[in-house]
């Protein structure tokens, strides 16, 4: 091994390191819990199902290290590394292997290895790393072809890639626009080989007729079933997000051309954020360098950029405000294809820098920049250290776990949305944690239609929850075993028969009927049975500014007050704790009044140690966000 | 392709090799937590934690998995009980991969499981239980502890490897099969390499 190669091996072995001790110990926020419970028991996870991660996701289930949540995080390592070799080969081969060349490419896999999406999606158990594997493996593809001439082969390669992604993520195929404008326009081959391509194209995408094979059987997790082409369809197409499934998306991109405004401005926005503004003269030379090199070159690399920024950015991410939402789940996520391909064209533009130096005889400046250009993306390391680390982040799964370990027996876990039940079905199918437990998950508010993923094989729980099978509710609410994160208000169907009263991290429903000081000695039993389980430490070092996390550790702050509240005296300063909490469009109020005296201060001091530590403010992207609004 | 493959396994390898240290490191750190805390809780959450970091022969496990056994017989309350040997189930379950690690302590803490169980159906006043429900409740918690609806292990390796073999099928065959000019002999392996691997792959999801 040359020391070039040995440098270039250091370099990716330290990324690796730096994400491996970054990895949320045991499973992350959002999807994670859903994808590792759905990779685990090789099931469908949410549309589009993600087939080809949810079997990846179960090879490296096998791997005889650690737990199955964070093997399966390791995935988004892989591929992420896999993903920055390729920025790195595609800069080295453009600049023609030069030793400038070496660097600039070395540059550019840094800055978007520590910029802040690209990392935070490299250490969770999410798709995104492996949809931009690929998407750079067709711009590689596309190079070759571009370096080389064209290939049959090459043309056939794509066509699979193509197939392919659709059973990673869907943005992988927004490919297909540069490929084809390319072989139209240049390569008179590409129309005769378009019959096989098509052949390899299915080839590539037979890879979700496991969504059916794995749908017509019952198994462990199945989010939603694949039994014939319409819920196929319905699956593949992501019908159920109505105005976000994927036919309305492209749709939008071809309407209201006003709408591209904003998305450049919240697109320019998230470039300020992970790259900085210095990175944006080196982008344009980099365009410049490529217009110079080649015109076809310009044009495929500004069309893959054009697709995965702007164009995406129209489709998802165009309101005039972002709020926290957008930035997290859109901002954050989807642009990371869009990012490599930034990184490749800054790289180029810090060799385009390196031509006019030795053009002008500045030997010492081409000396010295080098090495500015890799220290100075290298320095984001410290950043991500400090913002997105998760070395340390229990959070997800110990919230979850407090709340199954202070149910009683046999009883109702009612989540709303997507947090809190991704963690349950981890907890309870993968963990197998208190498996008396029956959890049923809900999307709406207004209604009582539930999933019951978290309460199979139904033949079982039938014996035990009769009065849930047959539709009694009630009668599992005086055995006061039905409990939910859901506060019922007036808009809730339970609301006219049923209370919810704050039981340590969540609710307990209890009739209406049912005697006031009874309920208080109840509550005030159970909260200090329920004490010993109590571990506020996660909440107060998890180190990370992830959104899913910080709003965990905020609802959990409900259960120091009621805490509280069990071990108040009739002394002490009274105070009124007010908390709103949204379930969707509808948002209830917890409110309770506490007395606070030596007995129980030191839980509201918990309190507002969680609620200061987990300020969501601390969301990097957002931070900026509101300054500028 | 060779140099490609070669080099996708060095990655593979420096990944996994990394992931190892750093679970190993996590254990030493975890355990001697364990050995400090004064509450038995946490000391269970330090000891499940080092477990959740499991390195095959490490002696961090053992250790771990006996800390909280010895945790578990101290607790009176049967609610904490339940909590410590719960714990100590649900880890043991998510450390396992192509094999189950520790499939003795598993046998042997279900029953206690079922029986502080079904001890505390009856002892919830509201659910209206007595005594002689116990042998019902046990054997129902029973049989829910040993139900195991996990995909089969074999069929489900089977079916993810073969998903990784036809499609390096396809790619070879087209590769090598498909220069300037056509490469039968390549044709005809990746061919029936992707008939074979894809059929297993269907059979494998199949049966899994």
């Amino acid at each position: 091994m040359n020391f070039k190669n040995f440098f270039l091996f250091a370099i990716f072995s330290l990324i690796a390191l730096v994400y491996i001790f970054s990895l949320p110990p045991i499973l992350s926020t959002g999807d994670g819990g859903e994808l590792i419970a759905a990779s685990y028991g090789i099931g469908t996870a949410h549309p589009s199902g993600y087939p080809l991660y949810v079997q990846l996701g179960k090879l490296f289930s096998f791997l005889p290290i650690g737990n199955i949540g964070v093997r399966i995080e390791l995935i988004s390592v892989f591929f992420s590394i896999l993903t920055l070799f390729l920025v790195y080969f595609i800069v080295f081969k453009l600049s023609e292997k030069t030793f400038e060349g070496y660097f600039a490419a070395i540059a550019s896999v840094f800055l978007l290895a520590f910029s802040y999406s690209f990392f935070g999606q490299s250490i969770v158990a999410k798709f995104y790393t492996l949809n931009s594997f690929f998407v750079m493996l067709l711009v590689f593809l596309g190079v070759l072809i571009l370096l080389n001439g064209y290939e049959r082969k090459l043309q056939f390669l794509a066509s699979f890639i193509l197939g392919i992604t659709l059973s990673a993520h869907h943005t992988g195929f927004m490919m297909i626009v540069p490929f084809f404008i390319l072989g139209i326009f240049f390569y008179k081959n590409f129309l005769k080989n378009l019959h096989l391509s098509f052949l390899f194209f299915v080839l590539g995408f037979s890879v979700n007729i496991y969504l059916y094979i794995r749908g017509i059987k019952p198994n462990l997790f199945n989010m939603i079933s694949v039994t014939d082409w319409n819920s196929f369809l319905n699956v593949f197409l992501r019908k159920s997000y109505a105005s976000g499934s994927s036919i309305d998306l492209i749709i939008r991109g071809f309407s209201d051309f006003y709408g591209y405004y904003n998305a450049f401005k919240n697109y320019f926005y998230l470039l300020e954020k992970n790259f900085t503004f210095f990175s944006i003269p080196f982008f344009i030379f980099g365009l410049v360098w490529l217009f110079k090199k080649s015109k076809k070159f310009f044009l495929f690399i500004l069309i893959s950029f054009f697709v995965y920024s702007i164009f995406l950015a129209r489709l998802t991410f165009l309101s005039k405000n972002p709020d926290i939402h957008d930035l997290y789940v859109i901002g954050h996520q989807y642009f990371i294809p869009s990012f490599a391909i930034y990184c490749i064209l800054v790289g180029l533009g810090v060799y385009f820098i390196y031509g006019i130096f030795e053009r002008l005889n500045f030997n010492l400046v081409k000396k010295v920049v080098p090495i500015i250009a890799i220290l100075f993306p290298l320095l984001m390391i410290f950043d991500r250290l400090t913002d997105q680390y998760q070395g340390e982040n229990y959070v997800p799964y110990s919230y979850t776990k407090e709340i199954f370990s202070s149910l009683p027996v046999s009883s109702i876990y009612m989540t709303y949305g997507d947090n809190h039940a991704f963690q349950a079905w981890y907890l309870k199918l993968v963990g197998r944690y208190r498996e008396d437990i029956c959890h049923i998950a809900i999307d709406d508010y207004k209604t009582m239609i539930w999933a019951l993923q978290g309460c199979k094989p139904y033949s079982l729980y039938e014996k035990f929850f009769p009065e849930l099978f047959g539709g009694d509710l009630i009668e599992l609410i005086k055995k006061k075993r039905y409990h939910s994160i859901v506060a019922i208000s007036e808009k809730h169907p339970l609301y006219e028969i049923v209370d919810s009263h704050p039981y340590f991290f969540t609710f307990i429903y209890i009739e209406k009927s049912y005697d006031k000081k009874n309920l208080k000695e109840f509550l005030k039993e159970r909260l200090k049975k329920i004490e010993a389980f109590v571990n506020y430490e996660d909440c107060l070092s998890h180190k990370t500014d992830d959104v899913f996390t910080l709003l965990l550790c905020n609802f959990s702050t409900i259960g120091y007050i009621n805490i509280a509240k069990a071990y108040e005296d009739n002394i002490g300063k009274e105070i009124n704790f007010e908390q709103k909490i949204s379930y969707g469009d509808t948002t209830t109020t917890f409110n309770m009044k506490v007395k606070i005296s030596r007995e129980n201060e030191k839980y509201i001091n918990i309190y507002d140690a969680i609620k200061k530590y987990n300020n969501i403010n601390k969301f990097y992207l957002y931070e900026g966000s509101n300054k500028k609004n | 392709m060779k140099e490609a493959i070669k080099k996708i396994s060095i990655i593979l390898f420096v990944v996994v090799l990394l992931f190892y240290v750093k679970s190993f490191i996590t254990q030493r750190h975890l355990i001697s937590q364990a050995e400090k805390a004064e509450n038995p809780i946490s000391a269970i959450r330090y000891y499940e934690r080092t477990l959740l970091s499991y390195v095959p022969l490490s002696p961090y496990n053992k250790e771990a998995i006996e800390g909280i056994i010895d945790k578990c017989k101290k607790l009176s309350d049967l609610e904490q009980r339940l909590y410590c040997y719960e714990t100590l189930r649900s880890a043991l379950y998510q450390i396992r991969s192509f094999y189950q690690p520790y499939k003795e302590e598993i046998k042997n803490i279900e029953p206690l499981i079922a029986e502080l169980k079904a001890k505390q159906m009856i002892q919830w006043k509201y659910n209206n239980f007595s005594e002689k429900d116990y042998e019902y409740l046990y054997n129902y918690h029973i049989e829910i502890l040993k139900y195991d609806s996990s995909p089969s292990l074999v069929w489900s390796a089977l079916s993810v490897f073969s998903l990784i073999l036809w499609i390096f099928s396809v790619f070879l065959g087209i590769v090598k099969g498909f220069g300037f000019s056509l490469n039968k002999k390549y044709l005809i392996i990746s061919f029936i390499g992707f008939i074979l691997f894809f059929s297993l792959w269907i059979i494998g999801l199949y049966n899994a």
